[in-house]
């Protein structure tokens, strides 16, 4: 009796889990399908599931046509520089900042914080006209400072309010206990403190890359010829006569391998800085 | 024994995080509430005259802003509400076997972290009326195919059924978190006190989950107002205006239209929208502490 209840859930977990794996890769692994198909076989009334694949469409990215005004590669290490510089910037500017104002623990730090979570929930359509303005005026249109210093604005404050978090767990004992040790404050934070940050930096980092890669509307309004990123690229497929799907696909598949290494990778850390914001904060 | 922080230079450490939000998160505010009171000549900025109100007068004068706003509310309400119900759902059946399974975890947070502008275009490629894969499944079970993104009636649900399938697995996994917190001699005292699943539930579960819940719904909300690639991958807000919302009435007022004055106008609109929804959500969480 009591086996077969257990044999009941084994399965009844089993398959509610295959469902919400289909659903949820369903729509991926169909435009990967697309991405490796030929023109004519994408555009095909009944589903074609078995064919040889093709890596034409990928070839073409790469390579591009002469007339591609926007080269695939470029648009892809335009992507790479600015969110890794982001991504380092929005540490260097977010790690300090988060512990000093929660080893401060005055009331003024704890104003600073309550202001970066506010600033986080800010969407960034509101930035979209000033941005505009006062970069068309420094003259900063289309270079990549335009894109990284509000990216690095946009996910500084998570950077911040995801490590305070973190930092808030270790005890202060432990830096005290280094400098009796006799180590200056700078080698107790590097030695004993940053260790133990590795999630919460592995979390934060990767939220922040992942941001500025897949940030588009600033990048549509901001980016023309020379510094335009991927998502600005994809949007490009749709041309006067319609939607290159074969292209798109390819272009889309390529743009989410990374992201697809990087949940995997830090997908533990990423749901554990998450929750720790959520469920105790 | 000295402090952890030296006194005098510590202040030094959150300097340029106070730089970095001065100078790309409120002055650009402040510039933006400054030029919604004027008529901006993109062109011949020095054209540029005081309108006072008057673009607030046309922003809210505009039924397209007034649809935008109402799609707005309509779109954060019913994708959330979905949001939550899948993402709870989901983790009550499962929450019992579903453990240490990173992986799966790792999978089910994909979606989230695709470029919305990829999600939008695979959704729309799976939505498309004559090869899209929707139409031929529902035609495999004998329904007559729909062209969902293209006729007015049924493009609002396709980008909402695009935004839970994307963002539901946030719920779920928060939720999953928040149980795993939960203490088990409550349980185990309503076990004896005979309670079925259904009142557990109700008198047990969800009133120690409630506080979690609250936090991830209100970024879910937050969040909502985020909303502006899938629109413009998959609609652009149309047809007609059928799908219009207020971030991309925003941005097509200003950069399309070049109406800089006006979409600072709408620009401040939105925040208003925000912060009203945002204080009813503190508050609702300000009522949850005092308990």
């Amino acid at each position: 009796m009591k086996n077969k209840k257990k044999l009941f859930h084994w399965l009844f977990f089993r398959i509610i889990i295959t469902i919400v794996l289909i659903i949820i890769l369903g729509p991926i692994i169909w435009m990967g399908l697309t991405a490796i198909k030929t023109e004519s076989q994408a555009l095909s009334e009944d589903p074609i599931w078995f064919f040889s694949p093709t890596f034409d469409n990928f070839i073409q990215l790469w390579t591009g046509g002469e007339y591609d005004q926007q080269p695939y590669l470029n648009r892809f290490l335009n992507s790479l520089i600015i969110a890794s510089i982001t991504t380092l910037l929005s540490l260097c500017i977010g790690l300090p900042a988060a512990y000093s104002l929660v080893r401060i623990r005055s009331r003024q730090s704890k104003y600073i914080l309550s202001i970066v979570l506010l600033f986080r929930m800010f969407p960034p359509v509101i930035f979209v006209i000033p941005y505009f303005i006062l970069v068309s005026r420094m003259g900063f249109v289309d270079t990549y400072i335009s894109l990284i210093l509000p990216y690095t604005a946009l996910s500084v404050s998570l950077v911040v309010w995801m490590m305070q978090t973190f930092i808030n767990q270790l005890p202060i004992e432990l830096e005290e206990a280094a400098l009796v040790d006799g180590c200056t404050r700078l080698s107790a934070f590097i030695r004993v403190i940053f260790p133990l940050l590795r999630p919460g930096l592995i979390a934060s980092s990767i939220f922040t890359f992942l941001t500025a890669w897949n940030e588009f509307l600033l990048a549509l309004a901001l980016t023309r010829r020379n510094a335009a990123t991927l998502p600005v690229k994809l949007y490009g497929f749709i041309g006067e006569h319609g939607i290159d799907w074969t292209g798109l696909a390819a272009g889309s598949i390529t743009m989410i391998i990374p992201i697809f290494i990087l949940v995997i990778i830090g997908g533990r850390h990423m749901i554990q800085g998450l929750s720790s914001g959520a469920v105790k904060g | 024994m000295s402090a952890v922080l030296n006194k005098k230079y510590q202040y030094l450490l959150y300097l340029p995080l106070l730089l970095v939000f001065g100078f790309t998160v409120v002055y650009p505010l402040i510039y933006s509430l400054y030029i919604s009171f004027f008529s901006y000549d993109i062109i011949r900025p020095d054209m540029t005259s005081w309108v006072g109100l008057g673009n607030y007068l046309a922003a809210l004068s505009d039924p397209v802003v007034i649809r935008a706003t109402i799609n707005t509310i309509i779109f954060i309400l019913i994708s959330v509400v979905l949001q939550m119900a899948v993402g709870i759902a989901l983790a009550l059946l499962v929450h019992k076997e579903f453990n240490k399974t990173n992986i799966l975890e790792a999978l089910l947070l994909f979606p989230a972290f695709l470029t919305p502008i990829a999600a939008g275009f695979m959704w729309r490629w799976l939505y498309n009326p004559d090869f899209g894969l929707i139409n031929y499944l529902l035609r495999l079970v004998g329904l007559a195919g729909l062209n969902w993104v293209g006729q007015s009636s049924t493009a609002m649900l396709s980008i909402i059924i695009v935004e839970v399938w994307r963002l539901f697995s946030f719920v779920f996994l928060l939720t999953m978190a928040g149980m795993r917190a939960l203490p088990t001699e409550a349980f185990e005292a309503a076990l004896v006190d005979g309670a079925n699943y259904w009142q557990t539930l109700r008198y047990v579960t969800f009133p120690y989950l409630k506080p979690v819940l609250l936090a991830v719904l209100t970024f879910r909300i937050i969040d909502g107002f985020k909303a502006f690639a899938v629109f413009y991958a998959i609609t652009g807000g149309g047809p007609g205006i059928s799908t219009e919302i207020l971030s991309l009435q925003i941005f097509k007022q200003g950069l399309r239209y070049f109406d800089i004055g006006k979409s600072a106008a709408t620009t401040w609109l939105f925040l208003i929208l925000l912060s009203l929804v945002a204080m009813v959500l503190i508050k609702l969480k300000f009522k949850e502490d005092t308990y």
